[in-house]
């Protein structure tokens, strides 16, 4: 999904070779943890593309996508209270 | 290896989980302003591109039967504890947009839908959108434009066609805790509201 976050785990590491250029890029930025939309809206590669070239990479092994909350299952209403307290404590 | 390269990621990169809500409303509502009031980031405007189905009678035939249309849309993001970040999502206000919007809404823990009081017609499609959508919870917020509002929120509902559980609030976009206080009383709404898994008959 858009807001998902996507990292490499070693982030002293060279991109693997063999990588299409825009995989390449993909991969440096995901050194730092980076949602699908920022990778897109910064590498100017349209959502649809870089979710595909993401799910490529991963299945490889050489990044790691981390989960998304959607709140719509009642064990994930633990983390829409932390959400919630975030919001509070920023907003308040 | 490069041992320059300093990744200082204390809180360890692996825990970070995300979550989003989405900014709905008309055209010129306040959903840019919204997301700028509140968002740690400056508002990126990111581009979606994606597929509409194109006319047939504007074809020629070398066309392919679907085009690519580049919508822009509001970004930003909230750091809400050391593993938890939202993102915000402003949709375009133009409805012609709005059967695309699918993917974007996916997943979404909640929306807001700005709507201009003094323009209420502007906001049916948004409003429609999420009432038939069901499974994502909303919030109305009226961004008042400086003015009084001239209906009271019930009218407004009425005239709006919103559930009666749906909050409706009142709100300035360009000020940063009244922006806040819509995005608290979404949450607020999201978790009480009963999960599918938990759906009695
Ligand atoms: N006076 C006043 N102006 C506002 C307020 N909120 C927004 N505006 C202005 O109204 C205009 C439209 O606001 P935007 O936030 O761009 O609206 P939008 O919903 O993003 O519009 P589109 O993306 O074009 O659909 C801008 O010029 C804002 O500066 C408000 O509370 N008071
Ligand atoms: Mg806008």
């Amino acid at each position: 999904m858009v807001q998902t976050l996507v990292s490499v785990a070693d982030a002293g590491a060279p991109p693997p070779a063999n990588l299409l250029p825009e995989s390449e890029s993909i991969y440096r930025m995901c050194r730092e943890t980076r949602s699908v939309a920022e990778l897109s809206a910064e590498l100017k590669i349209p959502m649809g593309v870089t979710q595909v070239l993401l799910s490529d990479l991963a299945d490889q092994g050489h990044v790691y996508i981390h989960p998304t909350i959607t709140g719509h299952s009642p064990s994930e209403n633990q983390v829409l209270e932390r959400a919630l307290r975030g919001l509070e404590r920023l907003f308040q | 290896m490069d041992s320059n390269v300093s990744s200082n990621n204390s809180s360890g990169p692996a825990s970070l989980v995300s979550t989003k809500i989405v900014v709905a409303g008309g055209f010129g509502a306040g959903k840019t302003t919204l997301v700028s009031s509140v968002s740690e980031i400056p508002p990126v405007s990111t581009e979606a591109v994606m597929t509409e189905a194109s006319r047939e009678h504007d074809d020629t035939s070398i066309t392919p039967d679907k085009v690519t249309t580049t919508v822009a849309m509001d970004f930003g993001r909230l750091t809400l504890d050391q593993e938890l970040i939202m993102y915000m999502f402003g949709t375009p206000g133009q409805a012609r947009f709005w059967f695309m919007w699918d993917d974007i809404v996916r997943g979404a823990v909640g929306a807001v839908i700005v709507v201009d009081p003094r323009r209420l017609a502007d906001s049916f499609d948004a409003v429609d959108y999420f009432e038939k959508q069901q499974s994502i919870p909303y919030v109305v917020a009226l961004n008042k434009f400086d003015g009084q509002l001239d209906y009271t929120i019930e009218q407004i509902r009425e005239a709006l066609e919103i559930a009666p559980e749906v909050p409706i609030v009142d709100f300035d976009a360009r000020d940063r805790r009244s922006a806040g206080g819509v995005l608290t009383c979404l949450l607020e709404y999201a978790i009480s509201r009963p999960k599918s898994g938990e759906l009695v008959g």
